[in-house]
């Protein structure tokens, strides 16, 4: 999509040399990703807020706009008239960069995520290597934010995290694997086209590790340990307020967005559906959706588990379970 | 800089000066004799605790808990409490105060059980002027007092939720005590602080129509606890958060000066309800709960299903109460207790809530020592607390549900 | 005659404890009055004869001494009963020995006493204030406290009415 030829031409006929072309077409692509986050993030968090509200016998936001649609940009104004504090002893760089640590990997991991036929904005051969490789960055911006910012809390909880993502990160790419011998390809277009059947179907045990070490890799409940507000009072983001507080909650949101844009991919058919082509994208958003609402459905229904018994699942139970589903894609392929 | 320069300088020099292979080998003989060193440095390298404060801001304390954690990782080596931060010595405001004008105060102690607390204090002044309380005051009592109880179970086990990590939970409980407030509102017109249970017996008797509503909410309760349980207890990571965790055995519990369901948990039977009877509690068939492992899980569950007898003493009370006058004749404000000393408890929703007072015959008491169930309880954590992860210490904090208005009194 | 025997027999017969007698009291129940010297064997001995639970200690400015009060249930017998143990310290020299060997709950109580009160309670591990901050003066709960920011309150008549005004 970069380079398609008619836009060489036109660069050809008007002197401006490919590089500009390249680097201006990049840049309105990132600007557009990032509004489609900016506005995602806005919709996830009024759904969560919603959905938590529903489950708890509430009715959440109100007042603001109808049925306080409006809530969420008012919340965001907020954010960003608030005060800077920035703690005395924190180091002035760790602590202003981490949170931009936290944001970019989730963002660009965006970028290779096919959302219907040949809607992509860049289709990367080793697309599923990339958004494992990008999403493992953001660890360094919790361990960043954790030491930055001279909070022991916040140093306990990004200990938690950075051991946390380590050991998922493994059953995470292992339970890929499977889809990959399947589909014969790390393209993530060609893995959704070649997915005639759901690979949730096909691979159960795969998508169930997947999704779980997903859950633990976006921080999310049951796995929210580095974030505990009951023990850790929001562990390794304790000290951020303001615009920077506001930088977590949308590395947040937009985590959860891609690794749940990733399941649907690689698990739940991504663009496929009954009806035209066209309502690919559609179809895609309804799954997404969906995935996120079961997210959020965990997130409100359960308890959290500890450190240890985290640790437990993601090397005891979830390895195992991944290398396993390996050994059995790998058996049944070979006598099919 | 000037380190990095001369540690560049210092390569330079000697990778000119030998040989590499020479190098090689010194550094393989460096390696082979440093060895045992280097196992040495990695058992001395785990010799650095941390010490953290938490609270007394801090989201799971119940109040105004601080506590010092000394952890080494993740786990507790050392728990210190310090508390005061609530400190109001009401046992010196007493002094300046009537009998009667020092029962609003008592609201103040346990404020999420606080007609518990009226009862304790009118309790021990009818013991120390010799006031007999009328039959349908003492049911009330009785309702009165287990609805609070209940109340303040089902926050208890709300709040429990949310330290393992599960918000939802709170508010079905919390759904359920704000329909109890609503009863007491009706009752008292006030919602937390009721000054309701005064000395002689209660302040206003029930409305119209109170008692079947009561009855049809602890119907209610009955049925919808048991979903609550399976929501809650029954939940396979709360149940393996909480099992085994915080465990304390009966001879511990007894050293320690346990009282109420943290006591009860480790198997021994100890409720002022049973063990001392008072008001018509001994008409009421009831069962103590009794668990044996002494852990989280067990206080827990203690809790759910304490909220279960309560509402069978509910039950029968209502079917019991019998009409009559609501308060003991001839007690007034300026109510003057014979000299002598009277010692009062009552099984509140945290345990044995006593008050000893002594009366040096003139309008005011001499002396009101409060013992707060929660003060007695809480000071067993650091040795129930010790060597547990920081998740299930703050799970033990909640598990013996303090509350600091009565800690700190 | 030991202790075990108030506890068989509902109180008709009440036994003693370390040889002293064990009265009961309208409003109280059983109690037994020792010396200060005797505290310690009096405690043990009511350990000994079932009393397991210590619920609280307190004390109470008299005008000459301090009244300590030591009070504690049974758990293991079956009509189970509660006994205080009364002693006194003379304000002079409010020394007396911690019964925290014994009952490890006691460690707080004493400190609470201590606080409040100013006794001081010999073989305690932690002998600090609980409540009040380590540099307040004085100890509030006595009669004769006084502070500076102290409003001087006689309290309320029993008609209602502030004297003070």
């Amino acid at each position: 999509m970069l380079s398609s030829a008619q836009l060489i031409e036109f660069a050809n006929n008007n002197g401006i040399p490919l590089w500009a072309l390249n680097a201006s077409i990049a840049l309105v692509m990132a600007i557009v990703v990032f509004a489609i986050c900016g506005l995602g993030v806005i919709v996830f968090v009024y759904m969560e807020r919603k959905v938590s509200a529903d489950f708890q016998l509430r009715w959440g936001p109100m007042h603001v706009g109808w049925h306080g649609t409006l809530q969420l940009i008012a919340d965001a104004l907020k954010l960003f008239s608030k005060e800077d504090v920035f703690p005395r002893n924190a180091d002035p760089w760790v602590f202003r960069l981490a949170p931009i640590f936290m944001f970019l990997p989730a963002f660009i991991s965006l970028m290779v995520m096919p959302i219907g036929p040949g809607i992509v904005i860049q289709d990367l051969n080793v697309g599923l290597l990339y958004i494992l490789a990008i999403t493992s960055i953001s660890v360094a911006g919790i361990v960043m934010a954790g030491f930055g910012s001279y909070n022991k809390f916040a140093v306990i909880g990004s200990l938690r995290s950075a051991a946390q993502m380590v050991s998922y990160e493994v059953p995470r790419a292992l339970s890929i694997i499977g889809v990959v011998m399947i589909a014969g390809s790390g393209k993530l277009s060609s893995i959704v086209g070649a997915q005639h059947i759901w690979y949730a179907i096909l691979q159960p045990i795969g998508f169930v590790v997947f999704f779980v070490s997903s859950l633990a890799e976006t921080n999310r409940a049951p796995f929210d340990l580095p974030e505990t507000e009951a023990e850790l009072v929001n562990g390794y983001y304790n000290e951020y307020s303001g615009m920077r507080f506001m930088f977590f909650l949308f590395a947040e949101y937009i985590a959860l967005m891609s690794a749940s844009a990733l399941t649907v991919v690689l698990f739940l058919g991504g663009w496929h559906g009954p009806g035209p082509e066209f309502l690919g994208p559609i179809w895609f958003l309804v799954k997404l959706f969906a995935v996120i609402y079961v997210i959020m459905w965990i997130r409100w229904t359960l308890p959290r588990f500890r450190i240890d018994q985290v640790m437990d699942l993601g090397w005891k139970v979830l390895l195992p379970l991944a290398l396993l589903n390996i050994f059995i894609t790998g058996i049944i392929m070979l006598v099919i | 800089m000037d380190l990095i320069k001369m540690s560049r300088v210092k390569e330079q020099r000697v990778s000119k000066k030998t040989p590499i292979k020479q190098d090689l080998d010194k550094l393989e003989q460096s390696l082979e004799l440093e060895l045992p060193e280097t196992d040495k440095e990695i058992d001395s390298l785990r010799t650095e605790e941390l010490i953290v404060n938490f609270g007394p801001q801090h989201p799971s304390t119940h109040g105004v808990l601080r506590a010092v954690f000394t952890l080494d990782g993740e786990i507790v080596r050392k728990i210190e409490p310090h508390i005061g931060y609530l400190h109001r010595c009401f046992e010196k405001i007493a002094e300046k105060r009537t009998y009667a004008q020092f029962v609003p105060f008592t609201d103040r102690m346990d404020y999420i059980s606080a007609v518990l607390n009226n009862w304790a204090y009118s309790l021990t002044v009818e013991k120390l002027a010799g006031i007999k309380v009328p039959e349908r005051a003492e049911y009330i009592r009785v309702i009165i007092g287990e609805l609070q109880r209940i109340a303040a179970h089902l926050f208890s086990l709300g709040t429990m939720g949310v330290e393992a990590g599960a918000l939802t939970p709170f508010l079905y409980f919390i759904d359920e005590r704000e329909k109890i407030l609503w009863l007491f509102e009706r009752v008292c017109g006030a919602r937390l602080t009721y000054n309701y249970i005064n000395i002689g017996g209660v302040r206003a008797d029930v409305p119209e129509g109170w008692l079947e509503d009561a009855l049809s909410f602890v119907h209610h309760l009955k049925k919808s606890i048991i979903d609550y349980d399976k929501l809650l207890i029954g939940n396979y990571i709360f149940k393996k958060r909480m099992v085994d965790t915080g465990k304390f055995s009966a001879v511990e519990a007894l050293d320690w000066g346990l009282t109420g369901p943290p006591l009860r948990s480790t198997g021994v039977a100890y409720d002022v309800r049973r063990s001392d009877p008072y008001s018509v509690y001994p008409r009421m068939d009831f069962d103590v709960v009794v668990r044996y492992n002494g852990d989280n899980y067990d206080r827990v569950i203690i809790r759910s299903e304490e909220i279960k007898q309560s509402i069978r003493i509910v039950e029968q009370a209502i079917e019991q109460i019998p009409d009559g006058p609501i308060m003991a004749e001839g007690v007034s404000r300026e109510l003057v207790p014979p000299i002598g000393d009277a010692y009062g408890h009552v099984e509140s929703a945290r345990g044995d809530l006593g008050y000893y007072i002594i009366s040096d015959g003139t309008p005011k008491p001499y002396r009101v020592k409060i013992h707060g169930p929660s003060f007695g309880n809480l000071q067993a954590l650091p040795a129930m607390a010790k060597d547990s992860y920081i998740a299930d210490a703050i799970l033990t904090i909640g598990t013996l549900d303090t509350v600091f208005g009565e800690v700190d009194r | 005659m030991s202790g075990e025997h108030i506890l068989d027999t509902d109180g008709h017969d009440n036994g003693d404890i370390g040889g002293v007698k064990i009265v009961k009291e309208d409003g109280i129940g059983y109690s037994i009055t020792v010396n200060r010297e005797d505290l310690l064997t009096a405690a043990a001995g009511c350990k000994e004869a079932g009393f397991d639970l210590l619920i609280f200690v307190g004390g109470v400015d008299m005008p000459d001494t301090i009244k300590l009060v030591y009070r504690m249930v049974s758990t293991k017998k079956v009509n189970k009963l509660g006994m205080i143990i009364k002693t006194e310290v003379p304000k002079s020299d409010p020394v007396i020995d911690s019964v925290t060997s014994i009952w490890s709950s006691a460690n707080w109580h004493e400190r609470e006493t201590y606080d409040l009160l100013g006794v001081k309670f010999k073989g305690h591990p932690n002998l600090t204030r609980i409540f009040m901050p380590d540099d307040w003066v004085g100890h509030p709960l006595r009669k004769d406290y006084k502070d500076d920011r102290m409003i001087p309150f006689e309290g309320f008549t029993t008609n209602g009415s502030d004297k003070n005004e």
